[in-house]
């Protein structure tokens, strides 16, 4: 699974691998399921790292360490993996979240909130998927960015509705 | 408080909506909903609500109220202070639609007061709310779970199978303490359940 590192290579630099298309919501959920593993050469920050500050660049990125600031990457992917503490702002194409995250999310295509996950913030996203068991409190915006739409609040007609008491 | 073994504890069991029904009949296509969900964080639910254009505040209120030392609070404290700090923060938040779920269920006239004046800042006319309120002895002692299949069917699932005395709210209950709501529709179900839609005046 794992690309063995050569002789020289520094012991940092590892390939990601992405949450597993075989993790399967516990609940019936209709819609296409997560991406299929893909293998990538991508960057890693460990479980004994802290970063603190704004991350930006154009490849994928595993965080299992800390981080605090902002992360983007809007071509890329995001993973935080279970060991993860995440306190920033995370801007990605894909962003998958197993650990904890206190911070706005917002994905380019799809945000995924693992089972393991604890998340508080606000999401914007074209898709979300949240896996029965993830803890999540915030506001999850699933407006396309190309939709323009009214925002008004609707004036509900009082209209003649059934009407029973109990 | 009794425990009495359920058959249904912890297997989902199907609850055909009315309410929640005639509440999608009100929406318009073509318009971005703002939705504040008293109940937890659910992937089916977010998903069904993707089908629309909105934005989602997930609060799970009453969880975060359970949390040690928070609820009921001290005394001079008022409910309403504590129910602030579990609903959305950010400034001029209005939303057109309120999930109350249950959780009527579980506060007394007094809270419920309290919870719909906190509530209504968040409401403009025509603000929609939709709540489940019991019409059975006992009801569950925590709040159910309800899974969203699609607009006529929920899924519920009962956490615990310990049971306390149901408040047993009437409309004109409802209808007194949600001060700013009016009933839109009122729906008794066969499972005990009585719906309730309510419009913010």
């Amino acid at each position: 699974m794992w690309k063995k590192p050569e002789p020289d290579e520094p012991q940092s630099l590892r390939p990601l691998s992405y949450p597993p298309s075989s993790t399967v919501p516990a609940n019936p959920s209709p819609g296409p399921t997560p991406s299929a593993e893909v293998r990538r050469e991508g960057a890693l920050i460990g479980q004994s790292l802290y970063v603190k500050g704004d991350l930006r660049g154009a490849e994928d990125l595993r965080i299992e360490g800390t981080v605090e600031g902002k992360i983007e990457l809007p071509q890329n992917n995001v993973v935080v993996g279970k060991n993860g503490r995440v306190k920033a702002d995370i801007y990605g194409r894909v962003i998958s979240i197993e650990g904890e995250v206190q911070g706005n999310l917002e994905a380019e295509e799809q945000l995924i909130l693992r089972q393991s996950s604890t998340t508080r913030g606000n999401i914007r996203a074209a898709r979300v998927i949240l896996e029965d068991g993830a803890n999540f409190k915030g506001s999850i915006d699933m407006t396309p960015r190309e939709e323009v739409v009214p925002e008004t609040a609707a004036t509900v007609p009082e209209s003649n509705l059934q009407d029973s008491e109990g | 408080m009794t425990r009495i073994a359920t058959a249904s504890h912890r297997d989902g069991i199907a609850h055909r909506t009315s309410g929640l029904g005639v509440l999608f009949e009100q929406l318009v296509r073509g318009r971005k909903y703002f939705i504040l969900d008293l109940g937890p964080a659910l992937g089916i639910n977010i998903d069904f609500w993707s089908q629309i254009s909105c934005k989602i505040y997930i609060q799970d209120f009453y969880r975060s109220l359970r949390a040690p030392g928070v609820f009921p609070p001290e005394e001079g404290v008022s409910c309403e202070s504590v129910f602030d700090k579990f609903l959305p923060a950010e400034p001029d938040v209005y939303v057109d639609i309120i999930l109350c779920w249950d959780l009527l269920n579980y506060f007394k006239p007094s809270e419920i007061e309290g919870l719909a004046r906190c509530l209504s800042r968040y409401c403009q006319r025509g603000t929609l709310l939709f709540a489940l309120v019991s019409s059975l002895p006992q009801i569950p002692a925590e709040p159910i779970t309800f899974r969203i299949l699609d607009r006529t069917q929920l899924i519920y699932e009962i956490h615990t199978q310990a049971v306390i005395p149901a408040p047993r709210y009437l409309v004109r209950d409802i209808i007194r303490l949600m001060s700013g709501f009016q009933v839109l529709g009122s729906f008794l179900l066969r499972n005990g359940f009585q719906e309730h839609l309510l419009s913010y005046r």
